[in-house]
């Protein structure tokens, strides 16, 4: 068979054309002329309704399967304006009875009201189930009023979780253009903090509609599309919410951040900070009418202080300086250093907290007693550098990766940071400083559990999360780094840290919890205003360590005293539970 | 034997048709875009007017030339595309695309432009190349001109720009004397292909494709947007509700009606009538173009009209059944009835090039 020639392919080209043209030719006729009734009444009586179908956000489970987040059916009265207009006087007349609200307010909410996309104003939110009853029996006395229902977010343990949870707001307008390709709708709710946020993509739901039409009583006639809502996937954690609560009580008379984590793979316990804020006013469109003293509050209730506030370390940095004395500079645990309440460096007297002085200390007692002249001599003979490269080893000024949104990463200061951003020199002043935990060092009560638990596990750095099962799928696996530390150097750091609670000197002996062995460092930092901060890290049992806590009082006073009486009690409830 | 230009040779026809076509298409986005107390001069419909006059100044300059030095410009024009194809991807993104760039305050998009030098590029390989002759490892050429941009605009992404490359890119093989019979094999492939093409796309294009399948399955999103322009072209009727009458389209019910679903405020206010016109007014610059293509002994003249050609019936009949519910919302302007500098100016250039190779054709 011989190829067809130009103008011949051509004329086929246009035949093909041509069909294609023709049939749409006839579909417009078939459209336009034979149903040309049917969609007329579909347009003109403006009969299809187009409601909005949320669909529910799955779950928020502690450990033990308790509810932190939850959906409530919630009803919303609304109408559609084209609808209700004509007999609008003695609709509101009606829904005022019903509702008990001013005919006024919902003249009002009706006029002002923003039509949805789907032309649907909201009258009355979050009306009573027997309110929407009483309702849906009139209906028909109602032209254009309708029952929208939907799921209605609720967090139970409120305050005391709200740094888990987190909340959700709704889109704005420049998300809505941003997010549709994956698949939001511009009435759709997204996590905007804590875990809310973090796993927005699996607890989120599919929201669905209906595109109805409807009679002129506003009764259905047909369903012309369904597209049903899907619920997100249940998100557990490895939290203890009823932890959270006592946890939350304990701190009431502070402001601060306790955190507990679970040494076996690093899933936190507890996750609070003090203030807090309901995150129940945040997840409601009447709620957030009323959010404002949250966000204006100057003691920053909406700030997770545990992995966002960045606080000097005081003494629980001594474990750094510890580390970084025997491991990198050779220092022998057996070393002993005289304390006489102050040290000279440079010229300059750097006391001990204890101005009578210690006496003699080896490294044990030194940190059991948390003796500054120990460890202004073990960070000179350590220097800065090493004390600089134990700290980043042990995972400070970077994130931990915990999977909470906004975490900081502190400061470690170093020679080279001060000589390229403050065009000086490193001084022994500084040095000694930074032994103690003073100094320009910043560092999250996160990262000190995070040490604490790298301690207690021989130098195993986990990172720390909340995420524990997806639709009860294990979904974490457990990630950690190992920093080489020798075993001798480990045992008397664990010993003197043990010594801490045990000893009747110890700073950390009001820690204590009968038949149970902690181990802490407590520290006391300047804050720079009259009071201190308070520090506490520690774990238990010191035989064998399954639990780090770590506790931060923003001037808190004495770590000694208010961070490691908090965190007896953390240890007590623990062992009461059975975790210790 | 190249004749001199002779403008008793200009193509009246073709030249006042798309005008016709574009004159209904600023009355519909006028009235589809009107907001009360906005001045004329702010309006889309003005906007879009400044980019027509522009249009048709460009139209007298182009039918100047031979269209014969146009196989110079092709690949310098492609590559410059291309160029165009790769720098909008790191423009910032509108609606989740990147599709825009911006030029003294207008937008122009990069991938209609590409559509043109595309099947300039074709015609000039085309006309260089016979099938019979031609070895297999220069085959790939063709293809490989065709998948550049295919999927630099896929990337941005702008699947119906995209998409649209390829029947155009069939439609000239065919022209040019590939076999029948391998063309279909080559859309056999495609077909075999889509499963794992639809892995590519995003969740919103995926939605679209089985929404079309099924309207009903998402009356919120895509197929809301189908059912109200099914009503809006319906309840049009025989004579159209008046300019600016269309409930569907004054009471804003019908989504993208300035752009992509304009054909609905089309037939909604000027009824089957006005639709109709529309319809013949295409068929007539369609006709002509393939016939153009069928008697121009030239072979480079002949690729570039069936490339044009093909290229304007695909967009009006896709655009159509699309607004009809006939095919998938893939998102392809209505030629010069849909708002968009770029596709008027373009499309208008094309039709020059069509009114050109009818001037200048060389007679035996």
């Amino acid at each position: 068979m011989s190829q067809p020639k130009g103008p011949e392919k051509a004329t086929r080209l246009t035949l093909i054309a041509f069909f294609c043209f023709l049939a749409l030719f006839l579909n417009l006729f078939h459209m336009q002329i034979l149903k040309s009734a049917y969609y007329k009444r579909l347009s003109e009586k403006n009969r299809i309704r187009v409601l909005y179908l949320e669909g529910p956000r799955g779950r928020l489970l502690d450990r033990k399967g308790r509810e932190m987040a939850i959906n409530r059916l919630s009803f919303n009265c609304s109408a559609v304006p084209r609808e209700a207009s004509p007999r609008l006087r003695e609709t509101l007349t009606t829904l005022s009875e019903l509702l008990g609200e001013e005919k006024e307010t919902l003249k009002k909410r009706f006029l002002h009201g923003k039509p949805g996309i789907y032309q649907t104003v909201v009258l009355a939110e979050d009306i009573s189930p027997s309110q929407a009853m009483a309702i849906e029996e009139r209906l028909d006395q109602l032209p254009g009023i309708l029952i929208e229902t939907r799921p209605q977010r609720v967090y139970p343990y409120g305050e005391s979780a709200a740094h888990v949870t987190g909340f959700i707001g709704p889109l704005t307008d420049e998300e809505t253009d941003e997010l549709e390709f994956y698949d939001y709708r511009p009435m759709d709710w997204i996590g905007r903090d804590g875990l809310e946020k973090q796993y927005e993509s699996y607890l989120r739901g599919r929201s669905g509609g209906l595109q109805i039409e409807v009679n002129n009583r506003g009764r259905l006639v047909r369903a012309l599309g369904v597209k049903e809502p899907r619920e997100g996937k249940d998100v557990q954690l490895t939290v203890d919410a009823e932890l959270g609560r006592r946890v939350d009580e304990w701190l009431a008379p502070y402001k601060g951040a306790v955190f507990v984590m679970n040494l076996e793979d690093g899933g936190l316990l507890a996750v609070n900070s003090h203030p807090s804020f309901d995150p129940n006013f945040f997840a409601s469109r009447k709620g957030r009418k009323h959010v404002d003293p949250f966000l204006t509050d100057a003691r920053a209730p909406m700030m997770n202080r545990g992995l966002r506030g960045q606080y000097p370390a005081g003494s629980i940095f001594k474990i750094v300086t510890t580390l970084a004395a025997l491991e990198e500079a050779k220092v022998s645990p057996s070393k002993t250093v005289v304390c006489q309440g102050f040290v000279m460096i440079g010229g300059i007297r750097f006391g001990c907290w204890n101005e009578k002085g210690h006496g003699p200390q080896d490294l044990t007692e030194a940190i059991a007693h948390s003796c500054n002249a120990y460890f202004y001599t073990l960070g000179l003979i350590a220097g800065v550098d090493r004390l600089h490269g134990m700290a980043l080893q042990m995972g400070f000024a970077k994130t931990t990766g915990i999977d909470l949104p906004g975490e900081k990463a502190g400061f470690v200061p170093s020679r080279e940071w001060k000589r390229s951003e403050r065009h000086a020199p490193w001084y022994d002043g500084e040095t000694a400083n930074l032994a103690i935990g003073q100094g320009a060092l910043q560092v999250t009560p996160l990262q000190a559990l995070t040490m604490a638990a790298a301690v207690a596990k021989n130098g195993e750095v986990v990172t720390p999360h909340l995420l524990s099962k997806i639709e009860g799928v294990r979904a974490w696996e457990k990630r950690a780094r190992h920093v080489h530390l020798k075993e001798k150097n480990l045992a008397a750091l664990k010993q003197g840290l043990e010594k801490a609670v045990q000893s009747e000197t110890g700073t950390g002996r009001l820690s204590r919890v009968p038949g149970l062995r902690i181990a802490a460092k407590t520290g006391t930092a300047q804050s720079g205003q009259n009071v201190t901060h308070a520090w506490f890290v520690g774990y238990a049992p010191a035989e064998k360590p399954k639990i780090a806590v770590s506790v931060f009082l923003e001037n808190g006073g004495r770590g000694g005293v208010t961070a490691a009486g908090v965190a007896s009690q953390v240890f007590a409830w623990l062992k009461e539970t059975g975790d210790l | 034997m190249r004749k001199k230009i002779n403008f008793r040779d200009f193509d009246k026809t073709l030249f006042l048709t798309p005008i016709l076509i574009f004159l209904i298409g600023l009355a519909t986005i006028y009235s589809a875009s009107f907001k009360a107390h906005q001045p004329l001069v702010e309006t889309l419909a003005t906007r879009q007017m400044i980019w027509m006059a522009a249009a048709i100044l460009l139209v007298f300059l182009v039918v100047r030339f031979d269209y014969y030095r146009l196989q110079d410009l092709a690949w310098p024009s492609y590559i410059l595309s291309l160029l165009l194809l790769v720098a909008v991807l790191f423009t910032p993104a509108r609606l989740g695309a990147r599709r825009w760039i911006e030029i003294g305050g207008f937008n122009f998009q990069p991938s209609e432009f590409a559509k043109l030098s595309v099947i300039l590029v074709l015609a000039r390989f085309f006309s260089n190349n016979r099938p019979e002759y031609l070895p297999r490892h220069k085959m790939l050429i063709p293809f490989a001109v065709v998948a550049a941009p295919f999927l630099l605009i896929l990337k941005e992404p702008d699947l119906g720009t995209g998409l649209l490359l390829v029947p155009v890119f069939l439609t000239m093989l065919y022209f040019w004397g590939f076999r029948t019979k391998n063309l279909l094999i080559l859309m056999g492939l495609g077909v075999v292909a889509c499963p794992f093409l639809i892995g590519f796309l995003k969740e919103y294009q995926r939605t679209r494709l089985l929404v079309f399948m099924n309207p009903n399955l998402d009356p919120l999103g895509a197929g809301y947007t189908i059912i109200q322009s099914k009503i809006a072209i319906g309840s049009g009727g025989l004579l159209g509700k008046g300019f600016m009458g269309g409930t569907q389209n004054m009471g804003q019910f019908l989504p993208e009606r300035h752009t992509d679903f304009i054909f609905g405020v089309v037939a909604e206010e000027g009824g089957f009538l006005a639709s109709v016109a529309i319809l013949t007014l295409f068929w007539t610059i369609v006709r002509k173009g393939f016939r153009i293509a069928g008697q121009t002994p030239e072979r480079f003249g002949s690729q570039l009209a069936c490339g044009i050609s093909s290229l304007l019936a695909l967009q009006a009949v896709i655009n159509l059944g699309m607004t009809m519910g006939l095919l998938p919302v893939v998102g392809v302007p209505l030629p010069l009835v849909s708002y968009g500098g770029s596709s008027v100016v373009i499309t208008m250039l094309a039709i020059s090039i069509l009114i050109n190779i009818k001037m200048h054709r060389p007679l035996f």
